[in-house]
């Protein structure tokens, strides 16, 4: 059954392909933030995303809002608002990211504390969590004070939880259980 | 339930000891929609087919979709404290049950969680709730009897061990009670009984608990909760869940029997969740596969070859027919699958005669090899005379006077009829279902009243214990009626009769 990303899904494997193929995976990657950005803002979302604009006038507005991008980008962008999925603009950017991501080596993390990390703190950390996920990884530290203590690391689908809170949660779960 | 302090404090030592040790590592994912009892779960790419969940508050789920970014789960417990946004991680377990012997004389759900009150079930043998049935080279034909102790089906409609046989008719016809009798039956012998109560009132599965406890039952007997009020996708769980409990003692070479009491609620549960899961409909709005969940249900149910340890589970099913449609989707899937039905009747009810088998549109299809040899003697004769008897009863409705052959051939059938007819909670020993079944069939209550016939029948039961000590219990070892046994039935017959008067007032009116 089709999900709710699996269109976004679809265009960005295909863009990831031209760009791959063009050797400019950055180039794109950037220029789809600033379409994906300037398609975000109110006023223009407005326009792409209503059923009576036709589309010329749609293309002659995007192409005023955002000038500097390559011919590829903008391409993509116009073709998912003539195909009327506008709305999978921002989760088709995510996936396109993913995927330049996936291709270097590089995996997302984010590490929970409940406390924010001091500096050696980080690289210590961020060693270990290079070590969990088997290759690079770039890392979002969110601070989180129900944790209590400890940290929790969130690599992909896989969570690491080493927090306080799970310990409690378990300790509970046994007592229960007796 | 008793709590030792002691205990308690070492459990939390320990966890303290361990507790800078290491992480959970688990899939997760999260709730991008729930309700209705089921969830749609973003993430979760590592999750098992039917692999347990846990949601927060210690809410359980079953993977039921996998999708390509996303998980639906039935949730397996109170989803309203669920919401968009929360955290489900992997347990890396397959649903399962806790089996074995600690179950015996227990109250569980689907999950083996206890519900009669009586403390925690002390196993620590799981088992998956979904198992692939035991295949041909492991299984062996049926050939021993399961006793329900119910004259009219273990004479007409004998079921063996191994066998799946359907029970099925409206509601109020005494679905159940065959089932519970059955249970009943068992009290002392080897068979150990699990009841399924699938989408039932908690009030209705509380009477059945009692009446098995109240006639000694629950000392072999498993019974599973999955009530009305609970969320479709337990009463889903609850059969595969029975079953497996079933298949524990079936693989330890132990005979097992299991009652689905009614699969019809369950397609109904099964109906919810996959239209929940935006499954396709299809006749009736019942998905697509709900023949094979079924099949793949009642497939389990088998006699082991000697070599893999000679158990069984038989399976008893029960579907509830709507203003007696047999021909409807659910009823015609079953009967397919089973090995043969057992079909009662509202008006045969409201007639009286009770247990309301239709002999007619009942069959077993295996379970003529299980019956004992005494009985297969009697049950040939009596299935004929009830065949012409109701053959004859039909035509003669419109005939005033008949000749002497159709009147014996129609006050047979009826003495026979009677004879069937069984209270509640009685159920006989298979040795005096033959001694009746003997009289019966050889024209020994053809001159009796058929009002008297009860009568007629308990005391000669109790006549035979008294005068004849020895003629049943013979009959019992042998499995058969010997020539002897034949004529000592005879003299007793004839002395019995005598004795109480019957069949003189008949001669003297």
């Amino acid at each position: 059954m089709a999900g709710r990303d699996t269109a976004a899904r679809r265009y960005a494997e295909a863009a990831f392909q031209v760009a791959r193929d063009d050797h400019a995976l950055d180039a794109w990657q950037a220029d789809l933030s600033v379409l994906a950005e300037a398609v975000a803002i109110p006023e223009l979302r407005e326009v792409v995303e209503h059923p009576a604009i036709p589309f010329a006038e749609k293309e002659r507005v995007v192409r005023r809002a955002v000038t500097d991008v390559a011919a590829g980008p903008m391409n993509l962008i116009l073709l998912m608002v003539r195909r009327g999925r506008p709305a999978a603009i921002p989760r088709m950017r995510l996936h396109f990211e993913e995927l330049v991501r996936r291709d270097r080596g590089i995996a997302k993390a984010e590490v929970r504390t409940a406390l924010p990390l001091g500096n050696e703190e980080r690289a210590e950390l961020a060693q270990t969590v290079e070590r969990l996920a088997g290759r690079q990884v770039e890392i979002t530290e969110v601070v989180d004070r129900g944790l209590i203590g400890g940290v929790a690391v969130r690599i992909g689908d896989q969570l690491y939880d080493a927090s306080v809170r799970s310990r409690l949660e378990r300790l509970r779960a046994r007592l229960t259980t007796i | 339930m008793a709590i030792r302090s002691d205990e308690i404090t070492s459990i939390i030592r320990d966890e303290i000891r361990s507790f800078t040790e290491g992480a959970d590592v688990a899939g997760v994912g999260t709730i991008v929609e729930v309700g209705d009892g089921i969830a749609q779960v973003y993430g979760l790419s590592g999750a098992l087919a039917s692999e347990l969940l846990e949601f927060p508050g210690g809410v359980m789920g079953m993977a039921f979709n996998l999708e390509e970014e996303t998980v639906g789960a039935l949730i397996l417990g109170d989803y309203t404290g669920l919401k968009e946004g929360d955290q489900v991680k992997t347990t890396g377990r397959v649903v399962q049950v806790p089996v074995g012997d600690a179950l015996i004389g227990r109250v569980v759900d689907p999950l083996g969680n206890p519900l009669d009150g009586k403390g925690p079930i002390e196993t620590s043998q799981f088992r998956p709730v979904e198992r692939i049935a035991p295949g041909v080279i492991v299984r062996q034909p049926v050939d021993t009897p399961v006793q329900t102790g119910i004259k009219a089906i273990d004479s007409m409609i004998p079921i063996g061990r191994g066998q799946r046989e359907l029970i099925l008719g409206d509601r109020q016809t005494g679905k159940t009670a065959i089932a519970v009798d059955t249970i009943i039956n068992q009290k002392g012998q080897d068979l150990i009984c699990v009841y399924v109560a699938i989408g039932q009132k908690l009030s209705t599965v509380a009477q059945i608990v009692a009446q098995l406890e109240e006639h000694g039952a629950m000392g072999h007997s498993i019974v599973v909760v999955a009530a009305a009020s609970d969320p479709a996708p337990i009463q889903f769980l609850a059969p595969y869940a029975g079953a497996a409990i079933g298949e524990e003692f079936m693989e330890a070479g132990r005979d097992a029997l299991c009652i689905y009491d009614d699969l019809s609620k369950h397609a109904w549960a099964y109906r919810q969740v996959s239209l929940l899961m935006r499954r396709p409909p299809g006749r009736e709005a019942y998905p697509g596969d709900i023949f094979y969940a079924h099949s793949r249900l009642l497939e389990r149910a088998a006699r082991m070859s000697e070599d893999h340890g000679g158990g069984s589970l038989t399976a008893l099913p029960i579907i509830e027919t709507q203003a007696g449609d047999l021909s409807a989707y659910i009823p015609t899937n079953v009967i397919s699958i089973t090995d043969g039905q057992i079909h009662m009747q509202t008006d045969l009810f409201n007639q009286g005669q009770r247990p309301a088998v239709n002999a007619g549109l009942s069959v077993s299809r295996v379970g003529g090899n299980a019956q004992i040899k005494a009985m297969r003697q009697v049950a040939g004769r009596l299935r004929l005379d009830l065949a012409q008897y109701r053959e004859l009863a039909a035509f003669a409705q419109f005939a005033s006077d008949l000749d002497k052959a159709t009147r014996d051939q129609l006050t047979r059938g009826e003495k026979l009829t009677e004879i069937l007819k069984q209270p509640q909670f009685a159920p006989l020993s298979v040795e005096r279902q033959v001694a009746i079944i003997w009289a019966g069939t050889n024209g020994y209550l053809d001159d009796v009243p058929t009002p008297k016939v009860k009568e007629f029948e308990s005391g000669f039961f109790r006549f035979l214990d008294q005068n004849h000590p020895d003629l049943l219990p013979t009959i019992a070892s042998e499995q058969a009626i010997s020539d002897a046994s034949q004529d000592a039935f005879r003299a007793a017959v004839t002395a019995f009769r005598q004795d109480a008067g019957f069949g003189a007032e008949e001669t003297a009116a």
